[in-house]
């Protein structure tokens, strides 16, 4: 037996110029998400059809589910072109609806082959009357239903009815690569699903203290690296161990400067990992005034320690809302584990708000850590997390 | 590297001899000491026979001794008996009362929380900046409603030893001269058990929890004095005076019995090799820039056991040390291990001694035992001044 998965893709629908590359990138994504799984995909216009075994068909709607790119992924049953069939079908649908306690229902018929002898209006009411000559306790309602069974009359004619919604966006690596600042706390994994769905492939990187920072609090940001990774297909998570760099700023820096200085070096740091890894752009979970070093001062100056751009796609975002996301994608009982992040080994009472620019960039110069934060990125560590991995993890 | 092993509040090394015969005798005698056939009897007079020796070790003449699970478990028996009594003050809308230190273990804080929830009224009695209750002050705070009364006998962080004589006379005196009904006194002695004569407190208490594993028996197994039953929570067939159902561990409790025994022997050699280290942690310490004991004590201050000692380095993170330690092969721990889980609760104990937050957060605890030598000491002192000077930001 075998299930056939209707997909809507997203945004490329709109793309016209690069549709067909968008579209050969949503084939790549799924394939690649699929490895281990046979299956046949076939692309139509507007719609991919994949075809799986029974067996793997839970686990290939959670593939789905979580690939950018997609709007929509239904079950769906192909018939010939006739409308006895089409009948049938629709009323397959029905019976799986009932059995999860709808009452109502509507149809609605797309045809895109205007050689069906049928229009799309009495292809509803052909197939309406038939689910309920079939299921009598189920009623018409077209402006609020329980359910809908959609009919597609294209090549082959499909019928789906529940759909699952997929994460929208772009297919990964559309718009390049980008690298997250992977923080260990609740808003930089909710970033790098932002931009995972916004077509960015991803590799992050975290920086390691210890022991000011313990091998927990790394392991945590593993988990979290492992839950992203069901958005971006796998992931790099690169772990740069920064003790030294803490120590050279702590001893010399002014006790209000030392969050803003080592914030400056992780860019720095990151943009050195991103010219390695042909990467577009930094990603950070930075949201405007969250906290000290979230000002726009702040900001103007870590940013000045790489010349690529800095997307922050949560920077006009409220905590709660960012916290609604991160609980939805659950990395947020991952953040939320009782171990220090990266940055809480300085917390200086008063840290700087509002620096001067120049001062502080010449500043930070002064002290002098380019040798340390060069050696720092040689002596990482690069971990990848696969995407089978992931689904192990994340599925249950 | 050799190991250095200066976490000895935490849990003990097991004594090898003891297990090693504790592990013989069970393979021979493995009957259910609740059968009816030879082995069955064989078995219930070995628990016996261990239940008198750990009595007679620690000097206990009269009331009764249970094994348990843990000393948490035996510090939950006397605090779930007033459950009963709990729920018929609230369907009578009367309130109950309990009076508690504020620098009690986890397994009493957090239990006595879960009741509090249910309607129990507390109060916590803060301890000098010193560690220490003062008695008068734990008796003033008994009203008519109140069943009872916890207090730990020796504390697991600063190893401050409470007066529970002078806390139980004054107990008496207020519930005399009030005639009022006299609270139940429970005290957690786990961590004074091996470390001072905890004989008088059947005089005193009316129940006390010990266990085996700080004592080098093995982890699993505790045990609740109590001079008349507690009121029985936990239900099942019977063993144990009915207050630990289940079946006996016979393995534990005789490996118990032989540490309690072995450590009542080997106590005045082991008080007298305690205080030698002792002096030598707080004089090393106190010669460290910056570095402080807490709270101040000098060497031999009786109202301390010399195996236990908090220490701070302010500008470096308790936690911190204790890696970098760790990465020494140097074991210590930040106050509790067992409250290292609890969030909230972390270092709870010194913000109660008034301790300023950031010198409580730059603390660990280090804690010696009979195995401890001078050359440990040393070896700790030398490496945490390094990574002091090291790692302070």
């Amino acid at each position: 037996m075998h299930t056939l998965f209707l997909i809507k893709p997203g945004e490329i629908e709109l793309k016209l110029g690069n549709k067909r590359e968008f579209a050969r990138r949503l084939k790549e994504q799924i394939t690649k998400r699929l490895k281990g799984i046979p299956f046949t995909l076939e692309e139509y216009p507007g719609r991919f059809f994949l075809t799986v075994e029974e067996k793997d068909s839970e686990l290939t709607l959670f593939v789905l589910q979580h690939c950018p790119g997609i709007n929509g992924v239904a079950k769906a049953i192909k018939t010939k072109k006739d409308i006895d069939e089409i009948c049938l079908a629709a009323v397959e649908c029905a019976k799986t609806e009932i059995l999860t306690g709808a009452h109502t229902f509507k149809i609605e018929a797309r045809r895109s082959d205007k050689s069906f002898p049928f229009d799309s209006y009495r292809i509803c009411v052909i197939a309406g009357n038939s689910v309920l000559a079939e299921y009598p306790t189920l009623s018409v309602d077209v402006h609020n239903p329980d359910f809908i069974i959609r009919i597609e009359i294209r090549e082959r004619a499909y019928i789906y009815s529940s759909t699952a919604a997929g994460p929208r966006g772009l297919p990964v690596g559309s718009q390049g690569k980008g690298i997250l600042l992977l923080s260990g706390g609740i808003d930089s994994p909710v970033a790098g699903y932002m931009m995972a769905c916004r077509g960015l492939a991803l590799e992050s990187v975290y920086f390691h203290s210890y022991p000011y920072t313990s091998p927990e609090a790394q392991q945590k940001v593993e988990r979290l690296a492992a839950r992203i990774a069901i958005w971006t297909g796998g992931m790099h998570l690169w772990i740069v161990p920064f003790t030294d760099i803490q120590l050279a700023i702590s001893k010399t820096s002014y006790e209000e400067t030392k969050t803003l200085m080592l914030r400056m070096a992780m860019m720095q740091a990151a943009d050195i990992i991103a010219h390695r890894i042909n990467a577009n752009s930094i990603v950070t979970g930075e949201s405007l005034g969250q906290v000290a070093s979230q000002t726009a001062e702040n900001m103007r100056l870590s940013q000045s320690k790489t010349s690529l751009p800095v997307l922050r796609p949560l920077i006009g975002i409220d905590k709660e809302e960012i916290i609604a996301i991160a609980r939805q994608i659950e990395t947020y009982e991952i953040s939320i584990l009782p171990y220090e992040d990266c940055c809480v080994v300085f917390s200086p009472k008063h840290p700087i708000l509002k620096p001067d620019y120049e001062e502080l960039k010449g500043y930070f110069e002064s002290l002098a850590l380019n040798n340390l934060i060069e050696s720092a990125v040689m002596k990482s560590e690069r971990k990848y997390f696969d995407f089978a991995y992931a689904l192990k993890t994340n599925t249950k | 590297m050799k190991d250095i092993y200066l976490d000895w509040a935490a849990t003990t090394p097991l004594d090898s001899d003891i297990m090693r015969s504790a592990l013989e005798f069970s393979l021979r005698a493995y009957g259910n000491p609740s059968s009816k056939h030879w082995l069955g009897k064989e078995a219930r007079q070995a628990l016996e026979e261990s239940r008198a020796r750990v009595m007679h070790s620690i000097g206990i003449t009269k009331g009764n001794f249970v094994f348990t699970s843990s000393g948490t478990e035996a510090d939950h028996i006397p605090i779930f008996a007033i459950l009963e009594r709990l729920r018929r003050a609230s369907s009578a809308g009367k309130p109950i009362h309990a009076i508690i230190s504020s620098i009690e273990h986890s397994a009493i804080e957090e239990q006595i929380r879960v009741l509090e929830r249910l309607g129990l009224q507390v109060s916590r009695i803060d301890p000098d900046s010193k560690g220490h209750l003062e008695a008068e002050h734990v008796a003033s705070k008994i009203r008519n409603e109140t069943v009872i009364i916890c207090i730990m006998n020796v504390n697991n962080e600063t190893g401050a030893i409470q007066d529970i004589k002078a806390i139980s006379e004054s107990i008496r005196e207020v519930v005399q001269l009030k005639r009022m009904k006299k609270p139940w006194l429970h005290v957690d002695a786990v961590q004074a058990l091996g470390k001072l004569s905890i004989r008088d407190l059947e005089n005193y208490a009316d129940s006390f929890a010990v266990s085996a594993h700080k004592i080098r028996g093995p982890k699993g197994t505790g045990g609740l004095w109590f001079a008349r039953p507690p009121e029985i929570f936990i239900r099942g067939g019977g063993q144990e005076s009915g207050l630990k159902p289940g079946t006996e561990n016979l393995f534990g409790a005789f490996a118990f019995s032989l540490a309690a025994e072995k450590a009542a022997l080997s106590m005045p050699a082991n008080q007298e090799k305690a205080l030698i280290l002792e002096e030598r942690i707080i004089d090393g310490i106190s010669s460290i820039p910056n570095a402080l004991i807490i709270p101040e004590r000098i060497p031999k201050d009786n109202g301390f056991v010399p195996s236990i000692i908090s220490m701070a380095f302010p500008g470096l993170g308790g936690e911190t040390m204790v890696r970098a330690l760790s990465d020494c092969h140097i074991a210590v721990s930040t106050g509790s291990a067992c409250m290292s889980n609890i969030h909230h609760a972390e270092r709870r104990v010194l913000k109660a001694m008034q301790v300023p937050e950031d010198i409580a957060f730059s603390s660990i605890r280090v804690s010696t035992g009979p195995l401890t030598t001078l050359q440990d000491i040393d070896s700790f002192l030398e490496q945490v001044e390094v990574l002091y000077r090291k790692l302070k930001t």
